[in-house]
């Protein structure tokens, strides 16, 4: 294959990442799974009030269980019981729509200045986690068994943003199908497990809105489910959690390059085209062109273009499009089909999990409590 | 980031050739295209104060 094909087809790989939310060119189709999306997610809106009314006239005393985890909860309940009939895939795919709606216009609530002085620690940060998490999930993959390609992928998805990172990375590194399967299926499971323990563990340690956002931002690799987990904790972590998991979105591009670079000295994917220009090209292709809508809200935020009653309109808009995605987020995850993985790669994704996550609570405790970085 | 939960079949990727198929101009936008744009319009309208009042 030539330099230029190579160059075409990263180009239609990260086209191909981006496009899996429009899996119709029929409007209508798209119809029957955002009617179910809304369902859901109201269900999981008034479930949450219906809750605690319930258990305040039965003068029970219960956790309050957020409208998050309950759209989650009903859309895996459909899921993993009934299932979800074909009519309703389409419209459920879109879900990665809704989520980067939903960021995009989280813009509003960051002003430019802050997200600069958030942005250096924050990547700091991000690079520390990354290279020792990356480091080790070579090392358990290694040691288990696994392809060296799929232990690849296994650390792009982990340490950069799950799901994505590794179809966007898997026509750079030439790797197999059935490797790209089992590593989107472990991601997935660590994803699951993550939203269900990170949000209790992180109340049982006592962190705040903003070192739980951190965390979450660092050690949960799927963009839905940092979004959801964040969320679960409060809103504000949520905020901050979607922040540093877009920073962490937007250097996807470098580590895909240093993996396909890799791989292609070892002969076993093609050659990046040389220079400078071509690696800048390659890098904009797998560059999440969201997090530019997200600095373009925010500057209007920041330019004072907004009063106070159109940004809490935009955030709402952020809000209701997170509900649609956390409803998805249920509707999508099919246990059996992670099940189907086999045991080894989700070995070593759990390994990953908490290695990841015990990296980055350390990073988290380090630099707020020790070293005195504020993220507020 | 997008993250796709498509089967992935359990065969070698396939030949570029294949997966070169032309697409429509509204695909080519991407969803990240779609999402900036859908905000872009509601950031407008808030701007000109058309959007109405959106409860939660």
């Amino acid at each position: 294959m030539s330099v230029t094909d190579n160059a075409r087809e990263i180009a239609e790989t990260a086209d191909e990442a981006d496009h899996s939310a429009f899996t119709s060119r029929r409007p209508l189709d798209y119809l029957p799974g955002i009617l179910l999306l809304i369902a859901v997610g109201l269900a999981g809106k008034y479930a949450e009030k219906g809750w605690l009314a319930l258990a305040k006239h039965q003068h029970w005393t219960v956790p309050d269980i957020e409208y998050v985890l309950w759209a989650i909860v009903i859309g895996l309940l459909i899921t993993n019981t009934i299932g979800l009939h074909p009519i309703f895939r389409a419209g459920v795919a879109t879900y990665e729509f809704w989520l980067k709606v939903g960021i995009v216009a989280l813009g509003s609530r960051f002003l430019l200045g802050d997200i600069g002085k958030l942005g250096g620690p924050i990547l700091v940060q991000i690079l520390i986690d990354m290279t020792i998490a990356g480091a080790i999930i070579l090392f358990a993959a290694r040691l288990f068994g696994l392809s060296g390609k799929l232990g690849s992928l296994l650390a792009i998805g982990t340490s950069i943003c799950g799901v994505s990172a590794i179809v966007a990375s898997k026509g750079a590194i030439r790797a197999r199908n059935s490797d790209v399967s089992y590593a989107i299926a472990a991601i997935l499971g660590l994803g699951a497990v993550a939203l269900f323990t990170l949000p209790p563990l992180g109340h049982a340690i006592g962190l705040t809105d903003h070192e739980f956002g951190l965390w979450a931002g660092l050690a949960v690799d799927n963009t839905a489910e940092t979004t959801a987990t964040g969320y679960l904790f409060s809103d504000e972590a949520g905020k901050i959690a979607v922040l540093v998991k877009s920073v962490r979105n937007a250097l996807i591009g470098f580590v895909v390059l240093g993996f396909a670079l890799y791989w292609a000295s070892r002969g076993e994917a093609d050659q990046v085209a040389p220079g400078v220009r071509a690696r800048a090209a390659f890098i904009w292709a797998k560059f999440p062109k969201f997090v530019l809508g997200f600095l373009a809200v925010s500057a209007v935020a920041t330019l004072g273009w907004l009063n106070k009653g159109q940004l809490t309109n935009l955030a709402n808009v952020s809000r209701w499009a997170f509900l649609l995605t956390f409803a998805g987020v249920g509707l999508n995850t099919d246990i059996r089909a992670i099940a189907r993985a086999g045991w080894r790669p989700l070995v070593v994704a759990v390994i990953g999990l908490v290695v990841v996550a015990a990296v980055s609570l350390g990073l988290v405790l380090l630099t707020s409590r020790v070293l005195g970085w504020s993220i507020s | 980031m997008t993250e796709g939960r498509t089967n992935v079949a359990d065969t070698d990727i396939p030949d570029h050739s294949a997966v070169a198929e032309p697409r429509s101009p509204g695909l080519r936008l991407g969803v990240d295209g779609w999402a900036n744009l859908l905000v872009g319009i509601v950031v407008v309208l808030a701007i000109a104060n058309l959007l109405p009042k959106i409860p939660w």
